[in-house]
């Protein structure tokens, strides 16, 4: 069974956008915020791979992209290597280049909206399962 | 969200230079805001047009290159130095012996500090003489009489009136830009959330269509008819989102690429198809093939900043299908997009001639549709729609692109419509091609 995290405040909204990966027998469990990430970090870092969001709550004045600054917590803290595809609206070159020099493939960063199918093509590749 | 992040680096400098002006006309002479944000270099924005509010004395010594760049740097100095040191004494001396009142305002993440108002503190004056006398040492003695009459005319104050009166105006105008940033930071922030918001729902569109697509392929056979209906649904959910994408504000850098051209101009027709069909308008494209360097022909790549020119496009056919009458069975009415391979003082580039037939524009306005906030006069029972700031931003960026742009616009024949026309040409390598070659 395969475990993929997924960081994303509205998840509600759009959880169509792992359906596929459900249906093809992916395990998604979802934190909305940087406090839920706090709290299930260990549950977070066991999963086979992770897919993330990067404006999350709290927006606070100077640091609008929690993602980020979530990412670079499990990589410095926990030494987190497993695959990261981040789903963001964001589309600023200067944003995209953090997501770069914390190791996040370009061919990993997707900007909303996306197809299911090619979020899910995305993380089986990324997982090297495709 | 921080308000800086919310609003354009091109709107603070055009609130900037509103509040200089108005510090100016207020205290009645030049003006610097001075504004420092954590992390960046301060701005410094300063009265340029002295001659019409600014005391007859600063006029004269701007009159001279050297003199004004003294004041400017003067001016710098002395408020970047205020804005790091608060002092109790709210009078500050120029290098000529001029002086200054200033406040400062710290407001959440920048400080600003106002220096400005050309007089006298009577108290001070005949020791400010001194620098005055030092500067026009050398000149010719006409030219040190006329500057020191004109010195002598500036308005003495004294220490009560700088701090009742100039230093109200300062600080006035202070809290009027600040008060304007926090309500563009706070609209902008409105606006971002509320596209956010939308192109969330646009996600979930897209998300909920294709798994419903997917699911019922694997379930059972769908028909071609219904994967295309549902294919047609996904592409317009994304055109649309990548139009809202481009309306977020901030655009950031312009990063340069070669894309192809096709890509940009056959979105932005997808996404005002609808738009088009209920006026009864066809948007007609026609785009010349090039040779490439593989010997095939096609549409070319340019080296374009794909969003901006992307936005541009949107701004252009937006503006084409508005300003278009409707079409009849009597007047079908069309937009045409045509390109064309051309060269322009030997360097290879591309035209994009969109045309259409509506409203018109006159000829003395013809220039000025590019300036921002421009709407056109009314003609009688014709309605200008829109806040007029599309076609500003397209010369902005075939400007950003080393392009060129011009509008024409003649009655037809009918004695109706007009046939308007938006002549882009945008070079093939992109903007500063000659000056990368000669450093490379």
């Amino acid at each position: 069974m395969t475990k993929i995290a997924w960081i994303e405040d509205d998840y509600d909204e759009i959880s169509s956008l792992v359906r596929l990966l459900e249906l093809d027998g992916y395990v998604i469990p979802r934190y909305r915020t940087r406090q839920d990430v706090e709290k299930s970090i260990e549950e977070i870092v066991s999963c086979d791979g992770l897919i993330l969001d990067i404006i999350l709550p709290p927006i606070e004045e100077g640091d609008p992209h929690q993602g980020i600054s979530i990412l670079k917590m499990l990589r410095e803290k926990y030494n987190y290597n497993k695959p990261v595809v981040v789903c963001t609206v964001v589309r600023a070159p200067a944003v995209i280049d953090k997501l770069r020099k914390l190791g996040v493939l370009n061919g990993n960063i997707l900007h909303k909206p996306v197809r299911p199918s090619i979020l899910a093509s995305t993380v089986k590749k990324a997982l090297g399962q495709e | 969200m921080s308000k800086k992040y919310q609003i354009l680096p091109s709107e603070i400098k055009q609130l900037q230079e509103e509040a200089v002006r108005r510090a100016t006309e207020s205290v009645g002479g030049p003006v610097g805001l001075y504004e420092e944000w954590p992390d960046e270099e301060p701005t410094l924005i300063v009265t340029e047009d002295t001659g019409k509010h600014g005391r007859g004395f600063c006029r004269a010594i701007w009159e001279d290159k050297y003199g004004k760049d003294s004041c400017l740097l003067d001016h710098h100095t002395r408020a970047h130095a205020l804005s790091q040191e608060p002092t109790s004494q709210p009078i500050s001396e120029c290098w000529l012996g001029v002086h200054n009142a200033f406040c400062r305002l710290k407001e959440n993440s920048s400080t600003i500090t106002l220096l400005g108002g050309a007089f006298h503190a009577r108290e001070l004056k005949n020791e400010a003489f001194e620098k005055l006398n030092k500067y026009i040492q050398s000149m010719p003695s006409e030219q040190q009489e006329r500057l020191t009459i004109l010195w002598n005319e500036i308005p003495d104050f004294d220490e009560t009136h700088v701090i009742n009166v100039t230093i109200k105006q300062l600080e006035l105008v202070g809290l009027w830009y600040s008060f304007m940033i926090t309500e563009l930071s706070r609209f902008r922030y409105e606006e971002s959330q509320v596209s956010h918001d939308l192109l969330i729902f646009i996600q979930s569109l897209i998300g909920n269509i294709e798994t419903l697509a997917i699911e019922l392929k694997r379930s059972q056979n769908i028909g071609k008819k219904w994967d295309a209906r549902f294919e047609e649904i996904l592409r317009q959910c994304e055109a649309y989102s990548g139009y809202l994408g481009t309306r977020l504000g901030n655009l950031g850098n312009p990063e340069f690429v070669y894309y192809p051209l096709r890509s940009i101009i056959y979105d932005s027709v997808e996404l005002h198809k609808s738009k088009a069909k209920k006026k009864g308008i066809d948007l007609f494209v026609d785009l010349e093939k090039i040779l490439n360097d593989n010997g095939r022909t096609q549409i070319p790549e340019i080296r374009m900043a794909k969003d901006y020119l992307s936005r541009a496009f949107h701004n252009i056919l937006d503006n084409a299908i508005k300003y278009s009458y409707s079409g009849t069975a009597e007047h079908p009415r069309r937009v045409d997009i045509i390109g064309k391979y051309l060269v322009k003082q030997s360097n290879p580039g591309y035209i994009i001639k969109v045309s259409n037939y509506g409203i018109g524009i006159d000829e003395d306005e013809l220039e000025k549709v590019f300036e921002p906030g421009y709407q056109g006069r009314l003609r009688a029972g014709e309605m200008r729609p829109g806040f007029g700031v599309g076609l500003s931003f397209v010369k902005e960026c075939v400007q950003l692109h080393d392009g060129t742009i011009s509008i024409e616009s003649h009655r037809l024949s009918d004695g109706h419509a007009w046939l308007t026309t938006l002549n882009i040409w945008l070079p093939l390598h992109g903007p500063n091609v000659i000056a990368e070659a000669t450093e490379g």
